[in-house]
């Protein structure tokens, strides 16, 4: 007797055996454990999916719930923004606003089940379950994205805190293309513990200012003086762009 | 392409024509001898980066890490002969502090102490300044390097390599169709990596509109300027060529390359200010005078790969500044001798 497939036991699993000998296909899958686990889940997913579950008698309500995965996928789908509504195509109902509407959502649910070659609404396909899942995995993602967006621009729009653009008067942060990146409006940013970098002396210990700002003059011009530093265009400043002057440099003078 | 530009671009010496076959070699992934010739294109290639700073109109974002601590740059730099160079360049981390320099001045932006420092700028000189000495130095090994490619442009890669404790070495890696300086990192005697400089984009434009190169003095009142400028007063012009500072013995590969001598730079005391260098690496020596130092004693000084080294010296204080280990400062503040 030869195992049979898992697209031969998924056709099994939606009644799906017009062409099959279903006696060689029961053995088979009677007598290889694997092939019964996967039956078994192939008929639970399908139940879960199409809320199939019959109510025991000594509970009131399914054991999964009183809504299927795809009576929840049907209503988050109704009640998303319409921008994030998914396209549908073939025959699914529109409404006059050209948004997806419940019978969109239906068709969609319904595109969930398999139809076999008699028309039947068969149980199950696990490749539509497939699609299913990574729809609503999409769906979350992007309002996740939307969320965030929302939230982050709430945030920026009510805070009383200047953002990064605005603390800056305009013309120091003019910016040239083609990245205007301080011309947007930008989330409330703290420069939390960023100075830059200083002299530090053998213990490690940060230079007083006075101290810092005397090197700094003559890192300055050894920069600008230093043939070898020439040699590397302006790429040398870019130790000195990590400085503060101190508030005060004729402090030191 | 590297080939390419070496003939049909700058091809200042027949010391190209000389290197042409060896790069042919390495396009062919032909396993590289370590050679004179070798050298000498390693030479060239840092001949041609030389030009090639100041010489391109280039846009770029670069990343410098020191101490553990990654900062991020915008630069742009532009030449024409009607304006010479002109550089700016932006810190995109942090507050907005910038660099304009031109053939005039360098003025730097700092939001955070909220000042405009303008100082001058030294004319630079267009010819490469690399030192060809650099073969017969001993001091360093140069090699090129296994080919590589930074911010999507294929790179030819210098390896330089000291052969004593007085300099760090060097990777340098060079655009190969244009022969800018992508990508640098410099390395203790370890070979652990003090200093590393890397664009992460560069583009080259026709040109850059001149408004980039403008430096625009914030609006706010708060803001100082402060000037710097040697020239502001021509009896405080500097003097080359003084003799105030000499050596009596220099790590070898070193010599004093310049010195210029200041009576009243800042706070109205005299500056003189020499430069030593091996061709690569380079020390400020400064001495500033009636600035009695000697009683504190040795202070020294570090911030990545470079280091300062403070004392005092006959009522003179003395400040070695440079981007090489603290032994060579040792050394030449060992050695180092004053005259009036």
């Amino acid at each position: 007797m030869n195992r049979i497939d898992d697209e031969t036991l998924s056709r099994l699993a939606d009644c799906d055996h017009e062409d099959l000998c279903l006696n060689d296909c029961i053995r088979s899958v009677c007598s290889d454990s694997e092939q019964r686990a996967r039956w078994a889940r192939y008929h639970l997913i399908g139940e879960i999916v199409q809320n199939d579950f019959k109510t025991p008698p000594h509970h009131d309500r399914p054991l999964i719930g009183r809504e299927s995965i795809a009576d929840r996928v049907r209503q988050a789908l109704a009640d998303e923004p319409p921008i994030l509504a998914p396209v549908t195509v073939g025959n699914t109902a529109h409404d006059t606003t050209g948004n997806a509407g419940p019978d969109a959502a239906d068709d969609i649910a319904d595109d969930t089940a398999h139809r076999g070659s008699d028309g039947k609404v068969s149980s199950f396909r696990p490749q539509r379950n497939y699609a299913t899942g990574f729809a609503v995995a999409a769906s979350a993602a992007v309002l996740s994205v939307f969320a965030l967006n929302w939230w982050q621009n709430r945030d920026s729009a009510t805070s009383p805190l200047p953002t990064l653009a605005e603390q800056t008067p305009a013309e120091q942060v003019r910016e040239s293309a083609p990245a205007p990146l301080l011309a947007v409006s930008q989330p409330q940013i703290r420069l939390v513990g960023h100075g830059g970098t200083y002299w530090v002396d053998s213990d490690n210990t940060q230079l007083a200012e006075a101290s810092q700002s005397r090197l700094n003059r003559l890192l300055s011009q050894h920069i600008e003086s230093s043939p070898t530093n020439a040699m590397q265009g302006l790429l040398p400043y870019s130790r000195l762009v990590g400085f503060d002057t101190p508030a005060n440099p004729e402090a030191d003078r | 392409m590297i080939a390419g530009s070496l003939i049909f671009g700058s091809a200042r010496s027949r010391r190209h024509w000389r290197t042409v076959p060896i790069w042919l070699l390495l396009w062919l992934g032909v396993s590289t001898p370590i050679s004179a010739e070798i050298e000498s294109g390693a030479l060239a290639l840092l001949d041609n980066m030389a030009t090639a700073l100041r010489t391109r109109t280039y846009r770029g974002t670069f990343v410098q890490v020191k101490d553990n601590h990654v900062e991020s740059f915008r630069i742009e730099h532009s030449y024409d002969d009607l304006n010479g160079e002109r550089e700016r360049m932006l810190q995109l981390n942090g507050e907005i502090r910038q660099i304009f320099r031109d053939r005039n001045e360098v003025t730097c932006i700092w939001p955070g102490s909220e000042s405009v420092v303008v100082s001058d700028s030294k004319q630079r000189d267009l010819a490469p300044q690399v030192d060809k000495q650099l073969l017969d130095d001993r001091a360093y090994t140069i090699r090129i390097g296994q080919p590589d490619r930074i911010a999507d442009r294929n790179c030819a890669v210098v390896e330089i390599q000291p052969n004593d404790n007085f300099r760090f070495g060097s990777r340098l890696w060079i655009d190969e169709e244009t022969g800018l300086l992508l990508r640098r990192t410099l390395l203790d005697e370890a070979g652990k990596v003090v200093d590393e400089l890397m664009f992460v984009d560069i583009q080259y434009p026709d040109r850059i509109e001149d408004s980039v190169f403008e430096p625009v003095t914030p609006a706010s009142e708060s803001y100082r300027k402060i000037e710097l400028r040697s020239n502001a007063d021509s009896a405080a012009k500097g003097t080359s060529g003084s003799s105030r500072i000499s050596f009596s013995s220099l790590p070898d590969g070193y010599v004093k390359i310049q010195e210029i001598h200041n009576d009243q730079p800042f706070n109205n005391t005299a500056l003189t200010h020499a430069i030593v260098s091996d061709g690569l690496a380079s020390v400020s020596v400064y001495v500033q005078y009636g600035e009695d130092k000697h009683t504190y004693g040795e202070q020294i000084s570090r911030m990545g790969a470079l280091t300062a080294l403070e004392f005092g010296m006959d009522s003179a204080a003395v400040t070695l500044v440079g981007e090489v280990p603290l032994v060579t400062l040792r050394e030449l503040g060992k050695t180092l001798q004053l005259s009036d």
